[in-house]
């Protein structure tokens, strides 16, 4: 049924409860493909939220609501992940409805599913731990294009459990890990003293000697007021903002869909946080 | 008016167009960059020294020593001079920012001085 589906830019794959990509997809817009065993389907996704799914059972084909009950009952699934443009996303929506399987958000949601049963994915389920099973590996990306889920018992895993699981993404990148990383490789650095990651007004993710989460107000004012700049004359891209007061530096960049603000003292050594920066890589490399 | 200073900052390589922007956000004096609407630019530039001034006088400072915004294609220092005038300076993506900043600064004085 996906011959019939736009296929989109494939962005990578990973083995994981289907809740959680939809818990780290609140920007995407694509094709997930899923598989458990021999069985497989899609859902399509916009902002997190799936429209349509289908999914073949044995002979029966699941459209909806049921297929996406279906897949979310599976603890751990495969998943191939397929970025749609706006116009692949139109086609895509047109198929959906004309098959039959939109599946609202709208509708009641179905609820944490307690693990299938009926489930096994490789060795002894529900008694082997989740490393004998799928690929083991630590909280800190060592292997890409693996995925790892790090819970003991996977076949333990509900939707619940499942959101506070990390996920290694197939560029062998945790956004999660990778932010932390940053931060701290940053906050090493002489002369840094806070860096946080912002977006809509709100920190994400603060660290340092100095509170920076009552700065990100600001922080977006002037990175509102530079990207203005764009409109009267051609810029290109925001790189980043720098702004220098006798005590220090305050530094804003983009990271990925939000924005880094970093605090400095006036010591610092700018060239090796535009190094650090440099270093992020694209959304696109992550997956988002 | 500080022609020949604004003259001296425009010759320095990379440097695509020097503007003083006055305290109502209108162009005092414009050099360069002919593409550029000076009016407009000085407009939103000063939106961006506002909201950089509020930044800092948050982080207990009156002070702003300067405010240098990068795009891809290009990119802006902006330092303020006295009476409420700032100097902007449109650079390419490639200029020697350090040496451009250096003689930013280094002429901040004189050209206030001149205002």
């Amino acid at each position: 049924m996906t011959d019939s589906l736009p296929p989109g830019i494939f962005i990578g794959e990973m083995e994981a409860p289907f809740k959680w990509i939809l818990i780290h997809a609140a920007r995407f817009q694509g094709l997930i493909r899923v598989k458990a065993g021999d069985e497989e389907g899609f859902v399509m996704v916009r902002k997190g939220e799936p429209m349509g799914c289908t999914f073949q059972r044995k002979e029966e084909l699941l459209k909806g609501k049921d297929a996406y009950l279906h897949i979310i009952g599976f603890p751990v699934v495969n998943l191939y992940i397929h970025r749609y443009t706006g116009d692949e996303m139109e086609a895509a929506t047109r198929f959906i409805q004309s098959s039959g399987a939109e599946y609202s958000p709208s509708e009641p949601g179905p609820g944490p599913q307690p693990p299938r049963e009926d489930v096994q994915i490789e060795g002894e389920a529900g008694k082997k731990e989740a490393h004998e099973t799928l690929k083991a590996g630590d909280a800190i990306p060592g292997q890409p294009g693996e995925v790892t889920v790090l819970s003991k018992k996977a076949m333990e895993l509900t939707a619940e459990t499942a959101e506070e699981t990390a996920v290694i993404l197939p560029s062998g990148l945790d956004t999660e890990n990778l932010a932390h990383l940053l931060l701290r490789r940053m906050l090493r650095l002489p002369g840094v003293q806070a860096v946080s990651i912002f977006g809509r007004g709100t920190s994400v993710l603060s660290i340092g000697k100095v509170e920076l989460d009552s700065l990100v107000v600001l922080a977006e004012d002037m990175l509102e007021a530079a990207k203005e700049i764009s409109t009267v004359m051609h810029t290109g891209p925001f790189v980043h903002l720098t702004l220098q007061i006798p005590a220090g530096k305050v530094i804003i960049a983009p990271y990925f869909n939000e924005y880094l603000c970093i605090l400095t003292s006036p010591e610092v050594n700018l060239g090796q946080i535009r190094k650090i920066l440099k270093d992020i890589p694209a959304a696109t490399d992550a997956g988002r | 008016m500080p022609k020949n200073e604004l003259k001296r900052l425009f010759s320095l390589d990379g440097v695509r167009m020097a503007i003083i922007i006055d305290p109502e956000g209108g162009v005092s004096e414009e050099m360069g960059a002919e593409n550029i609407e000076g009016d407009q630019l000085a407009a939103v530039v000063s939106f961006v020294m506002a909201e950089s001034r509020a930044m800092a006088t948050r982080l207990g400072e009156e002070q702003i020593s300067m405010v240098f915004v990068e795009f891809r294609d290009m990119a802006l220092l902006s330092i303020p001079l006295d009476g409420g005038f700032f100097l902007l300076l449109i650079t390419h993506p490639t200029a020697n920012v350090g040496q451009i900043s250096y003689e930013l600064k280094k002429n901040q004085d004189l050209i206030g001085s001149l205002l």
